[in-house]
C-alpha cells in the first residue's frame, strides 16, 4: 500500500484525536515499518489494518465509519495532487465510469507496483451508475467516502447504495443516482 | 494539555526513521532515473543515426525521381524539391527570386491563377489527379505537364504538407496529336477511297448495260434473220457481260468490306448462324446441327454476319442436293474463339486450298460465283484477329476452320 495513504491517515489521525492517540495505535501494533512512514513508501496492507482496527477500539468508532470519513478526507490529498486529472472530468458520473479505464490507466504509469481495486461499469446513464467494487483489501467504505467528496467538489447532489456481493466485502455493487 | 515527552520522543524517532527511509528510497530512485537516462540517450543517439539515415535514403530516393518532385508546406512553400524540379523551374522561369520559395513565384504569371485553383482543390479534397498544365519555356515553345499532388498526413491524421509530381508529356502529347491527325487523314481517305470505289464500278458498269441493251435489242429487231449459232453466241455475250457486273460488284465489295471501324457488342454466335440460315433460306433438303456450345462474344455483328453468311452460303452450294448435311463445330482456344464449318459437299482438291483465298479464284463456273467471296472472308477474319483455313479432299466433303480473337471482356 502507498505510503502517502499511511501518512495521510496519520496526521488526520492526529489532528482529530490528538499525537496522543497516534502514539497509541502505534503502541499497540505490530508493524511492519517499525511506525514510520513516508510517501513516497510503499508498505504492508496489514499494518494499515492493524492501526485502523486500533483506532477503532480506541474511539468506539467502526472500522466502516473511519473508512469511510479517511475517504472524505483523502479526496482533497488527490485534489491538491493531481488537480490537472480532475479537470479532465465534468463531472462525477464521468469521473467515476472512468476510474478504470483511465485514472487508474494514469495511476499505473507513475507506480507500476500499486495494487488497485476494480470498478466495473454494470450500467450507465445519463443520471445514473451501477458499478461493482473488486479488491480483497476490502476496503468499499473509503471508496464511498471518496465518491461523496467527489460530488461535492462538483456541487452535485446524489444518493449512492451500495450491497455486499460478498459477505467480506470484497465484492460490492454501487447504485449512484444524481439528484437534481 | 500537555504531551508527555515519552510520546514526543517516539513521535520524533518516527519522524527521523521515515526522514531517512525517504531520503534511502530517493537516492535509489535517483540511481533508477540515473539510468534510465543513460539508456535514453543511448536510445535516442540509434534513433538520431536512424533517422538520419532514413533522410539521407530519403532524399535520394526524391533526387533520383527522374520526373520533377516537389514538397511543400500548406502554402506553397517549398521544402524541398529534386534536380528535375529546379531544372524544369529554371526552363520556364528566368528570375526565381532568391530566399525562401513559393511554387506560384515559379510559375509563369498567366498560369498562377490555374495553379492556385489546383491548390486549393488539393487542399481541400487531399488530392489532385491528372491536372494537365502547359507552360511556354524560354525559347517559347510549349511545355505540356501532367501533375498529380496529395496533402501529406502525420500519423494523427492532420495535414502537415504537401507533395506533388509533373510528368513531362510534350513528347506525348505531340505524338498524341500526330496520332489524331493521321486518323483524321485516314478517315478522309478511306471516305474518298469509298466514293471512288462507287464511280469506278458504276462507271465500269454502264458501258456493259449499254451492251446489254445493244444485244437484247439486235436479238429483238433480228430474231427472224439470226442463226441458231449466232444466238447462242449472243447467250454466252449475255452471261460474259453478267459476269463481268458481278466481278466489279465483288471487287468493290472486296475493297470497301473493312474500312470502316465498327463497333463491338456482345454478340450470340448462334443467334447469328440461325438469322444467317433465315436469310439465304437454307433448303429443306440440308440438315444444319449445331454444336451444344457456341459462345456468345465481343464482335463487330456485321463482320460475324458477313463471315458466316458467305461460308453458310458455299456449302449449301456445294452439298449434294439429297441429303445434305451442314455441321458446325466450336472449340475455345487459349486467346482465340475456334469455329468450324463442315459440309459433305464436293470437297475440294489439296493443291487448291490455298488458292481458293485469294481474290477472283472460283474454282467452279458456278452461275452466281464471283470468286471474290472467301478471299473478302479471309479479309474479315483477318481484321478480328484471325484466321481461316480448309480441310478437305476432292469428293469428301470441306471443313472450314475460322478462329476470331478472343477481347479483353473488361473494355
Amino acid at each position: 500500500m502507498k505510503g502517502i495513504v499511511f501518512t495521510e491517515f496519520l496526521d488526520l489521525v492526529e489532528s482529530k484525536f490528538g499525537l496522543e492517540m497516534v502514539d497509541k495505535i502505534i503502541s499497540s501494533s505490530d508493524l511492519e515499518s517499525g511506525g514510520s512512514y513516508t510517501s513516497i513508501g510503499t508498505y504492508e496492507f496489514s499494518d494499515m489494518l492493524q492501526l485502523i482496527t486500533n483506532l477503532s477500539n480506541n474511539t468506539d468508532i467502526s472500522v466502516d465509519d473511519l473508512l469511510l470519513i479517511y475517504g472524505e478526507h483523502f479526496f482533497s490529498v488527490l485534489k491538491s495532487s493531481y488537480p490537472a486529472m480532475l479537470a479532465e472530468y465534468s463531472g462525477s458520473l464521468e469521473l467515476l465510469s472512468s476510474i478504470e479505464n483511465h485514472i487508474h490507466v494514469e495511476v499505473r504509469k507513475i507506480y507500476p507496483d500499486a495494487e488497485l481495486p476494480s470498478f466495473e461499469i454494470l450500467s450507465r446513464s445519463d443520471d445514473s451508475l451501477r458499478m461493482v467494487y473488486r479488491s480483497s483489501r476490502a476496503m468499499h467504505m473509503f471508496g464511498l467516502g471518496l465518491m461523496r467528496s467527489t460530488f461535492k467538489h462538483f456541487n452535485q447532489k446524489s444518493d449512492i447504495q451500495y450491497e455486499k456481493i460478498e459477505e467480506d466485502g470484497s465484492v460490492v455493487e454501487f447504485k449512484v443516482q444524481l439528484l437534481s | 494539555m500537555a504531551v508527555s515527552s515519552d510520546i514526543l520522543q517516539r513521535a520524533l524517532d518516527r519522524e527521523k526513521q521515515s526522514r531517512k527511509e525517504a531520503e534511502r528510497i530517493l537516492e535509489q530512485k535517483a540511481t533508477e532515473l540515473y539510468s534510465l537516462t543513460q539508456e535514453l540517450s543511448k536510445s535516442k543517439h540509434q534513433l538520431e543515426i536512424l533517422v538520419e539515415n532514413k533522410s539521407s535514403e530519403m532524399s535520394s530516393l526524391i533526387q533520383n525521381i527522374i520526373d520533377p518532385y516537389l514538397l511543400l508546406d500548406l502554402n506553397g512553400y517549398i521544402i524541398n524539391m529534386n534536380k528535375a524540379s529546379s531544372d524544369l523551374f529554371s526552363e520556364i522561369q528566368s528570375d526565381i527570386p532568391e530566399g525562401r520559395l513559393n511554387l506560384i513565384d515559379l510559375v509563369p504569371i498567366d498560369e498562377r491563377s490555374r495553379m492556385a485553383v489546383a491548390f486549393q482543390q488539393m487542399v481541400e479534397q487531399g488530392y489532385v489527379k491528372d491536372v494537365q498544365l502547359s507552360v511556354k519555356n524560354k525559347s517559347g515553345s510549349f511545355i505540356h505537364l501532367l501533375i498529380n499532388a496529395s496533402i501529406v498526413y502525420n500519423n494523427e491524421g492532420v495535414a502537415t504538407a504537401a507533395q506533388g509530381i509533373a510528368r513531362d508529356i510534350t513528347t506525348l502529347k505531340h505524338l498524341q496529336d500526330e496520332k489524331d491527325k493521321l486518323f483524321e487523314d485516314i478517315e478522309i481517305r478511306n471516305e474518298e477511297l469509298n466514293e471512288y470505289a462507287h464511280i469506278v464500278s458504276h462507271d465500269l458498269k454502264s458501258p456493259l448495260r449499254g451492251m446489254n441493251s445493244l444485244i437484247h435489242w439486235i436479238k429483238t429487231d433480228k430474231s427472224n434473220t439470226l442463226s441458231e449459232n449466232s444466238l447462242s453466241m449472243f447467250e454466252m455475250i449475255d452471261k460474259s457481260i453478267l459476269k463481268m457486273e458481278r466481278l466489279i460488284s465483288g471487287i468493290l465489295k472486296y475493297s470497301t468490306s473493312v474500312i470502316e471501324n465498327e463497333d463491338q457488342e456482345l454478340v450470340s454466335m448462334e443467334t447469328v448462324i440461325r438469322d444467317v440460315m433465315d436469310v439465304i433460306q437454307v433448303p429443306d433438303y440440308i440438315t444444319v446441327n449445331l454444336p451444344e456450345k457456341l459462345p456468345t462474344f465481343l464482335v463487330s455483328q456485321n463482320r460475324i454476319d458477313q463471315i458466316v453468311q458467305n461460308l453458310m452460303t458455299n456449302a449449301v452450294k456445294y452439298v449434294p442436293k439429297v441429303d445434305g448435311l451442314i455441321t458446325w463445330h466450336y472449340k475455345e482456344l487459349e486467346d482465340k474463339h475456334q469455329f468450324a464449318i463442315e459440309d459433305n459437299g464436293i470437297g475440294i482438291a489439296k493443291k487448291h486450298h490455298d488458292r481458293i483465298f485469294q481474290v477472283f479464284q472460283s474454282l467452279t463456273d458456278h452461275k452466281d460465283s464471283s470468286g471474290i467471296g472467301l478471299s473478302i472472308v479471309k479479309k474479315v477474319v483477318k481484321s478480328l484477329g484471325g484466321d481461316i483455313w480448309v480441310e478437305s479432299e476432292e469428293g469428301k466433303g470441306a471443313t472450314f476452320y475460322f478462329t476470331i480473337a478472343i477481347q479483353n471482356r473488361n473494355i
